[in-house]
């Protein structure tokens, strides 16, 4: 896939991270065009509507994480 | 030699060593959000993204791997493209169901003796160079 895209996804992400855990916990969210444009309930759900809208280039897709799931990790 | 920076993400008011990679999987490309593990041995990946892709990640080597609090995780190992910038190459990556994190993991194999990673935690960065 194209770097840049990789990289456009990466910015965002650090630019949008907490608002997501705020305001998507435990949904998994497909990100595309800086903005979240589907949220469900798993990875399956969300890749197959990705799939019916035909939606490219091909979406982040992300398990948005639980203030609480953070702190396991951090 | 090139060097790929990629910033440290806020989470919880701290800050974390999470990349994106593009994965391929059933010859198209994902990008995945990984968080840079130096304690994980091998990439470890939710299943739900294989499940997602249609990926049969459950026809491979089925392995076991231990975790934090001592138990083994099952983990089904493939050999996969990754992408981390511009850079592709092969790696082992695993597939789990019980992977007991939010994040998915990339791990030292092919990754950390490819790469020479620097975490820069003063400047909230992490780079990684050829």
């Amino acid at each position: 896939m194209e770097a840049f895209i990789l990289q456009q996804y990466d910015e965002w992400l650090a630019d949008h991270m907490e608002e997501l855990v705020g305001q998507y916990p435990s949904k998994v969210v497909a990100v595309h065009g800086g903005q979240v444009i589907y949220a469900g309930e798993s990875e399956e759900d969300v890749y197959q509507w990705v799939r019916t809208k035909g939606v490219t280039p091909m979406p982040l897709v992300f398990r948005v994480p639980r203030r609480e799931d953070l702190n396991a990790i951090l | 030699m090139p060097v790929h920076v990629f910033r440290y993400k806020p989470v919880q008011g701290r800050l974390a060593p999470i990349i994106m990679v593009g994965i391929k999987l059933e010859e198209t490309w994902y990008p995945i959000e990984t968080y840079v593990d130096s304690g994980a041995a091998y990439t470890l990946l939710h299943a739900g993204i294989a499940k997602g892709a249609r990926f049969d990640y459950r026809a491979a080597h089925l392995t076991y791997c231990q975790v934090g609090d001592g138990s083994f995780i099952p983990v089904y190992l493939h050999e996969l493209e990754l992408q981390i910038s511009s850079e592709r190459f092969l790696a082992p990556v695993g597939f789990s169901e019980r992977l007991g994190v939010v994040f998915n993991l990339l791990g030292r194999d092919n990754i950390f003796s490819r790469f020479r990673i620097c975490f820069q935690e003063q400047n909230k960065i992490l780079t990684l160079e050829i």
